[in-house]
């Protein structure tokens, strides 16, 4: 008898709290004059139900975890059986963490009951520690929760006991019942804890923690389901950061619905730049290194089969190229940054000087090769200038060369290119994987630059005849296709350091380097297996730099990596 | 002591105010200007210049005399100096 009045005083308050949110319960309210609910309910009166509900154990009051009611998410709920009453009771739980950061209101709390004859049916999946409750689609708890159409009720738990203890419950408290307890099919359990992952989302709301955080913590873990969760809590964080962030009520809530549609897209556009910003690899690994190039998801993703390569991964190539030669070798050749040629081609005064400090470090005239990679019209090729030192020739009256004034690289650069001019001559290589860059403009530009680098660092008495350096278009593999013209650069870039190992000889500009390079040189599947290959070169510098360790020659070997085997040792 | 006390202050003093204005050059010539610590990393610059332009961070490359620079890296560490600048490109693609 006392335990009655208690319950029906506890649902009282119950229904009078309902009230707040929603007027729609008319035969509740009924039940409610006759019982005479407390004038006001305040946080003390529903503390105090609560306190008196588990105090005298009458219902059997168990946590859990998750709670999705229709296609709402209300995270931690209590779940209490009403046998008297044949209801099932669902009761939002106030978070700590919430409580601290914005305090709630009476109505905020979510309470819903359901009466055990809108239960359908109730299925269990006990791996997933699931417990899924169908109602009928005429249920009041389906107008009024389901939005889109989800006529049910998910209780997820994460503890085991819990799980099973509550399983058991349903099955005493449904035993009279039509609802049945059925097994829950392995398939449908995605589907019904996708709401959870909304959620995820929302657990976060007041972890105002530093989203970077989270992001280096989840570089660590291998990609998968709960890393995305962080992300996606990185970026609500990141949100709610922004000053014009107010606490809101589930009220405001509902009025802001259409808006939420909007941050939603906003978010998942934000989530997938966030993903694709993720650090892979930063080349060179050394962290003191000059000019690292920082290569992310979105930039590996791009050697995919059919996707575009960027300047990132040219750039990357090409230093990594670099390292795998041999210090002799490596001091023959020289690649420029993709974005020199763009530089070059809009010439004016400013950039003039920019492109005079680029190279200032390099004594571009000893060296054999000169790679420059162009891009143009989103389509990339490959010019190499061969031998630049073979342009500069003495002035017709005697040399007269003050050594005590002259800086110490230039006599170098001046010795040598009396060695070399005689046997090497200069020439630039072109490739273009499609042919439609315009092959004249480039010539220009380069001879141009090779003149006015020569201008700044040569004596007067040396003169340079960029002129004579001839153009060749050596006949070489083509792209088929309409996306690979970035790996046929590299390609051709390696075939170029492959072949022509002592540099280009004079013979060899006289026969358009048809010995050396030829339309067969490499095959088309060398395409797709050079993306692979460079996918696993980063794949395995990702690896060596999250563990520190040096990226040398011989871990290289080890995965099988090194770009050059015995062909280059000549 | 007081002496030792001292030279630590001012030496502390000299390096907190010491700001450096770093010029951010587009391709299109226009600059823009970022007062910097010599201690503060990068991406802290790039990450405002790029939302100034209102383009992802990643499809930014600053080069400072054609090499890149990391997101990582610092103005001490690269040696910058007082209305030193950078350069600025965008993302290149290529396929056809």
């Amino acid at each position: 008898m006392e335990d009655g009045i208690v319950g029906a005083l506890a649902k009282g308050i119950a229904v009078s709290s309902q009230t707040n949110e929603q007027n729609e319960h008319d035969s509740d309210l009924e039940e409610v004059e006759l019982v005479k609910p407390p004038a006001k309910t305040s946080t003390y009166f529903r503390q105090k139900s609560r306190y008196v509900a588990e105090k005298t154990k009458e219902w059997d009051e168990k946590f859990c975890d998750q709670v999705a009611v229709c296609s709402q998410n209300w995270a931690s709920c209590d779940v209490l059986f009403h046998g008297d009453r044949k209801e099932l009771e669902i009761q939002q739980i106030p978070r700590t963490k919430s409580r601290l950061a914005m305090p709630k209101k009476d109505s905020d709390y979510k309470k819903v009951y359901i009466p055990y004859d809108d239960v359908r049916n109730v299925r269990t999946h006990n791996k997933a520690l699931l417990l899924v409750l169908e109602l009928v689609s005429t249920s009041k708890i389906c107008a009024q929760y389901g939005i889109d159409g989800l006529n049910r009720v998910v209780l997820r738990y994460v503890d085991e006991i819990a799980y099973t203890c509550m399983q058991s419950n349903f099955e005493t408290e449904f035993k009279a019942s039509k609802a049945k307890i059925l097994e829950l099919a392995d398939g449908d359990v995605q589907d019904c804890t996708s709401i959870f992952d909304r959620k995820q989302k929302r657990k976060s709301y007041f972890e105002l923690e530093d989203p970077t955080k989270k992001l280096q913590l989840q570089d660590k873990q291998v990609v998968n389901e709960p890393n995305k969760k962080l992300i996606d809590a990185a970026i609500i964080i990141h949100e709610l950061i922004s000053p014009e962030f107010e606490p809101r009520t589930r009220a405001e809530n509902k009025k802001k619905s259409d808006e939420d549609e909007k941050n939603k897209l906003k978010r998942q556009k934000a989530r997938k730049q966030i993903s694709k910003d993720r650090v892979i690899v930063r080349y060179p690994l050394q962290t003191h290194a000059r000019s690292r190039i920082t290569l992310t998801e979105g930039d590996v993703a791009r050697l995919a089969q059919g996707e575009f390569l960027n300047d990132n991964l040219i750039d990357f190539f090409f230093k990594f190229c670099n390292t795998q030669l041999d210090i002799s070798q490596r001091n023959t050749m020289h690649f420029y940054s993709t974005h020199f040629y763009s530089t070059l081609a809009n010439m004016n005064e400013d950039n003039l000087e920019r492109i005079k400090r680029w190279t200032k470090t390099v004594p571009i005239f000893e060296r054999r090769f000169l790679f420059v990679p162009v891009n143009e019209n989103c389509h990339w090729s490959l010019a190499v200038i061969c031998n630049p030192g073979g342009l500069i020739k003495p002035k017709a009256e005697p040399i007269v060369v003050d050594v005590d004034e002259m800086p110490s690289d230039i006599i170098g650069e001046s010795q040598e290119f009396e060695e070399t001019s005689n046997d090497k001559v200069a020439c630039i290589l072109y490739f273009d994987s499609l042919q439609c860059h315009n092959k004249q403009k480039i010539a220009k530009n380069l001879r141009r630059y090779l003149e006015i680098e020569f201008n700044s660092r040569f004596p007067e008495q040396l003169t340079i005849e960029t002129n004579k350096a001839e153009f060749i278009e050596p006949d070489v593999p083509r792209q088929s296709n309409s996306c690979d013209c970035g790996v046929y650069l590299l390609l051709y870039a390696v075939e170029v350091i492959k072949r022509f190992p002592l540099g280009v000889a004079p013979n060899d500009v006289a026969n358009n380097c048809r010995d050396q390079l030829s339309p067969t040189m490499f095959a088309t599947d060398a395409v797709m297996e050079f993306r692979d290959y460079i996918h696993q070169v980063l794949s395995c510098l990702s690896m060596l730099q999250k563990h520190r360790v040096d990226d040398t020659q011989e871990t290289l070997r080890h995965e099988g990596l090194t770009l050059f085997t015995n062909s280059f040792e000549v | 002591m007081s002496d030792n006390e001292d030279k630590v202050a001012t030496g502390e003093g000299e390096e907190k105010k010491q700001t450096i204005t770093i010029r951010v050059k587009d391709q299109s010539g226009e600059e823009t200007f970022f007062k910097v610590k010599p201690h503060t990393k990068m991406e802290k610059i790039f990450s405002a210049y790029a939302q100034r332009k209102g383009v992802p961070v990643t499809a930014l490359r600053f080069l400072l005399d054609g090499t890149r620079i990391a997101a990582d890296q610092t103005p001490k560490m690269l040696e910058l100096e007082d209305q030193d600048q950078i350069d600025c490109a965008l993302e290149q693609v290529g396929g056809w």
